[in-house]
């Protein structure tokens, strides 16, 4: 469900497809502790999203959170899917509470 | 596709119920405070009514209708659960019950007595006049949900439980299912929502909601939108633009008005600190600012509602993410340590204009270091009222009377402490409760009060905030927790334990000495929590107790990323920080002075005998020490104590870093800080200095006196 | 991309009433006769949703819900029950074995739409 490439100066280009819901929530995680562990710069591409739910939403979060507090930027590539700025709204997060309106993970692209 | 309606199911079900609703109306009248019985009570009434809507029982589905409106009111807490009530809600029950009978064939239903509930509940209502409105509108047949002209709005708290999301629960497709209902504002709650990706269980729900939904429908069509996670959720609803808060000619309501009638605050707290509320009571710490924010929501709403052309002059209350929070006091910390140094600096270069500017940035610091920390930090007390509940709910349950008495609620400390202190405090208070304190036959047989006495209490020791349970209960039988943990194989049996010692196997996994399994306790979980929370706290549980007389378990804190004002001294090169707030003046110790005491460690400040302990020799300080030293006089623990070191350069405000594994054992320390040139001072704990000197040697002149 | 719900039933006509509705609403459906068959039948290719009847032969209601939530694949399913049984308990062991929600018998094409709306979006 992710596709995460690190090329050798250390910038991270992971890339998430379909569903960004709670059963692959642990993936997900995985993915963004590797993204900690070996990348110094993170491009987040969410093109291919199709589905995404609360706990989705949570994860993406506390990884915000977690690599920005690490000193890893953390960069929208591309669009932001409609699938997950729909659940974004519905689920009342205005733009990713760990940062201000300018760079937040969803009012970002 | 039509469905054979098989109304069997409908009966067999609504009579189940009715027997519930009985049983549960009976209990009710015994404890008539219990949320858990009304909530029963009200969800009988509520299922009745739908599924006899749905089976076509419609009278039965309106009467119960028209009862578990009035009923609502009593379970938000608007009119008192009396006997009257009681009553008549168990006359409704019957009469429901004649409905189905006649339903079935049996005689019809006295129609007039069904009258008759209804108005003799309307009566119990608040605005109720006498006048029959009610009566005349259900004679009508219209449900009075929809007599209310108009929309109204409702405050929905929704708290999904961590594992809502292990039954399929997507709570996202709930809050759309609110939309329909009606115009939602949602205010997403994210605090407990890990900032680290260690720390997050991906599959666990940390998200909870205030919605504010205006809608055309009722409270119940609110409540069948949880209808599946009522176990799975904390949920409450009000309306929060009754008839009264929007009547034309009425003022505002006020924020702090709303505050309490949420919950959020106490009404004596809110007498102390009228104006400007919304700032004061966050900057004081008595609310926090999401739950301020939510209120000015509501407030914001009602005004909207009225149309009011008044526009507020500012708003009073920003919601800022606590992380950005958190990077805030870390920068605050940064700079304290630069400015250290600039003061260094400056000193140094002797230079007029660079200590002018050098003085400027120590009081804008010092303020901005105080503003900053005043934000973060919390006053317990809101924690300790919470308690206020607990131990009068659970001294009911467990047969025993107990007052709790608390000391110490203004005591501040860091918010998240404070959230984290919730879960171990609960937990020892009900051990108190269940374990500590006896019976009222059982304390009069042992020459105590029949009241149990509970108390709880909050006091800074230096960099320390110090929270007591104390109870005057039975205590603690260090034989017996021995022969336990002999038993549970989790001590040999021929170990050598001081009572002190015996005490903390308390904390041990599973342990419990409690003879019989009861709701409250003794299920041998909950203490060995309690470690842990403070263990990741980075605190420390000490426990004493007497057999007889009662336990005291104190909880000692470090106030995380705390800023304190430490006085700096110097011993050969070693430098220490002492905790400004306890030191009282300095003084010198010549050699003359020394020998006057013929080498006992007194010295005579004006006229009073005062002890002292040489840091020096505590510590092993190579080195000899200068013609003339320093005493640092200090209280401590209501005493005044010197601390002799060589030289006292000054006030030193300090960023506390914690101390690593090689410390830890180190009581005497409470935290290290960097100095302007990077020199590491270790910040003194004196209390624990004190203790261990007087352990140590029994310093012998009266430093108990 | 269309969603898939299995229905679980002894009765066909319930499983014909029910596949109905949901196909007229828009949504794939795969029957499964009792318990037991429906286990074979998700094992081998997983669902959005389960829908099932408590009282059937072979392997009841209650143990496929059990069943299912122990599949990593079904972890987090929607699973929603039927229920004509005098409702509090038998709603209590279904819960405690995992379904999301409840469905009382005899119900309308309207409810049942509502309560899929509710749990599966």
């Amino acid at each position: 469900m992710y596709d995460l490439v690190i090329d050798d100066t250390g910038t991270g280009k992971l890339t998430l497809k379909g569903d960004l819901t709670i059963q692959h929530v642990q993936e997900l995680k995985q993915s963004f502790q590797d993204v900690a562990s070996q990348a110094k710069e993170l491009h987040l591409k969410f093109t291919d999203v199709e589905r995404a739910d609360l706990a989705g939403l949570q994860i993406l979060c506390t990884a915000h959170r977690s690599l920005v507090k690490g000193g890893i930027p953390v960069i929208i590539a591309g669009k932001v899917p409609a699938a997950l700025r729909e659940a974004s709204d519905a689920a009342g997060f205005k733009g990713c509470v760990s940062d201000d309106d300018q760079s937040g993970l969803w009012t970002g692209g | 596709m039509a469905v054979e309606i098989d109304t069997s199911a409908f009966t067999e079900e609504a009579y189940e119920l009715l027997s519930e609703l009985e049983d549960s109306l009976l209990e009710l009248e015994e404890s008539p405070e219990d949320q858990e019985l009304i909530g029963r009570v009200f969800r009988a009434m509520h299922t009745i009514k739908g599924s006899g809507a749905m089976f076509g029982f419609d009278d039965v589905a309106e009467f119960t209708h028209n009862v578990e409106t009035v009923f609502d009111l009593a379970r938000n807490g608007t009119i008192p659960i009396t006997k009257d009530l009681i009553d008549l809600t168990l006359g409704a029950r019957d009469q429901i019950r004649a409905m189905l009978d006649a339903a079935a064939g049996g005689n019809a239903a006295d129609g007039a007595n069904a009258a008759r509930i209804i108005a003799g509940l309307r009566a119990l209502t608040p605005g109720a006049d006498g006048s029959p409105p009610a009566a005349a509108k259900s004679a009508a047949g219209k449900p009075a949900e929809k007599e209310d002209a108009g929309p109204h709005t409702f405050r929905i708290r929704f708290k999904p439980h961590g594992d809502i999301f292990a039954n399929g629960t997507n709570p996202i497709l709930l809050l759309d299912e609110l939309r329909e209902l009606g115009d939602v504002r949602l205010i997403p709650f994210l605090d407990d929502l890990p900032h680290s990706l260690a720390e997050i269980d991906p599959e666990r729900c940390y998200v909870s909601w205030e919605i504010f939904l205006t809608t055309e429908q009722g409270e119940n069509a609110i409540q069948d939108v949880f209808i599946f996670v009522e176990d799975e959720c904390d949920l409450n609803v009000r309306m929060v633009d009754r008839s009264e808060a929007l009547a034309e000619d009425g003022p505002d309501k006020r924020l702090g008005d709303i505050l309490v009638e949420r919950g959020d605050v106490d009404p004596e707290v809110l007498e102390e600190v009228m104006q400007p509320l919304g700032e004061r009571l966050v900057r004081s710490g008595l609310v926090n600012k999401g739950k301020v924010e939510a209120a000015l929501t509501e407030q914001q709403i009602i005004k909207e509602k009225r149309e009011s052309k008044k526009q507020q002059a500012a708003a009073q209350s920003v919601k800022v993410p606590s992380d950005k929070l958190d990077h805030l006091v870390d920068l605050v910390g940064e700079l304290v340590t630069v400015q250290a140094r600039l003061n260094q600096t400056s000193a140094t270069l002797n230079d007029h204009d660079l200590q002018l500017i050098a003085e400027e940035v120590e009081r804008l610091t010092g303020e901005l270091r105080d503003n900053t920390m005043s934000i973060r930090m919390l006053a317990i007390g809101s924690t300790f009222n919470k308690f206020k509940r607990l131990v009068r709910d659970l001294s009911k349950e467990l047969g025993k009377q107990i007052e709790m008495t608390t000391a110490g609620a203004e005591t501040e400390l860091d918010k998240t402490v404070i959230d984290q202190l919730n879960d171990p405090l609960i937990h020892i208070i009900r051990n108190s409760i269940d374990h500590g304190i006896e019976p009222p036959d059982g304390r009069s047989a042992a020459g105590k009060p029949s009241v149990g006495r509970i108390h709880l209490s909050a006091e800074h020791s230096g960099a320390n905030v110090l929270i007591k349970v104390t109870d005057d209960g039975r205590g603690l039988d260090a034989e017996k927790l021995k022969r336990k943990a002999i038993e549970k194989g989790q001590l040999a049996p021929d170990a050598e334990l001081t009572d002190k010692e015996a005490f903390q196997l308390i904390f041990g996994a599973g342990f419990s000495t409690a003879e019989k399994i009861t709701n409250v306790s003794g299920r041998g979980v909950g203490m060995d929590v309690v470690r842990k929370s403070i263990d990741a706290l980075r605190g420390a549980i000490d426990v004493q107790s007497e057999l007889g007389q009662g336990t005291t378990i104190t909880l000692k804190l470090p106030l995380t990323l705390a800023i304190i004002e430490g006085l700096l001294v110097k011993i050969q090169s070693e430098f220490f920080v002492l905790p400004l707030a306890a030191v009282e003046e300095c003084v010198e110790l010549t050699r003359e002075d020394v020998s006057a005491t013929h080498g006992r460690h007194v010295i005579n400040v004006r006229g009073s005998i005062v002890p002292y302990i040489r840091i020096r020799d505590r510590f092993e300080v190579e080195g000899d020490p200068p013609e003339v030293e320093q005493i640092v006089i200090a209280e401590v623990d209501e005493k005044r104590v010197g601390f002799v070191v060589d030289d006292v350069i000054g006030q030193h405000q300090t960023v506390i870093k914690g101390l690593g594994k090689t410390f830890q054992n180190s009581e005497e320390f409470s935290g290290a800080t960097i100095l302007g040139d990077g020199t590491v001072a270790l910040i003194l704990d004196l209390q624990k200095m004190v203790r261990f000197v007087e352990d140590q040697e029994h310093v012998e002149a009266g430093i108990s006196g | 991309m269309a969603k898939t719900i299995m229905t679980v039933d002894d009765s066909s006509s319930v499983r014909q009433m029910v596949g109905l509705t949901l196909k007229g609403a828009g949504y794939n459906v795969v029957e499964g006769v009792d318990g037991q068959d429906a286990l074979n039948k998700l094992k081998a290719n997983p669902v959005d949703m389960v829908i099932t009847d408590l009282n059937m032969p072979n392997m009841d209601g209650i143990t496929l819900i059990r069943e299912l939530r122990a599949l990593p694949a079904f972890k987090f399913t929607p699973i929603v029950m039927l229920t004509t049984e005098s409702q509090a308990n038998r709603k209590a062991d279904g819960k405690s074995a995992g379904a999301t929600g409840w469905i009382v018998k005899p119900f309308k094409p309207a409810q049942l739409l509502g309560v899929i709306k509710k749990v599966l979006g």
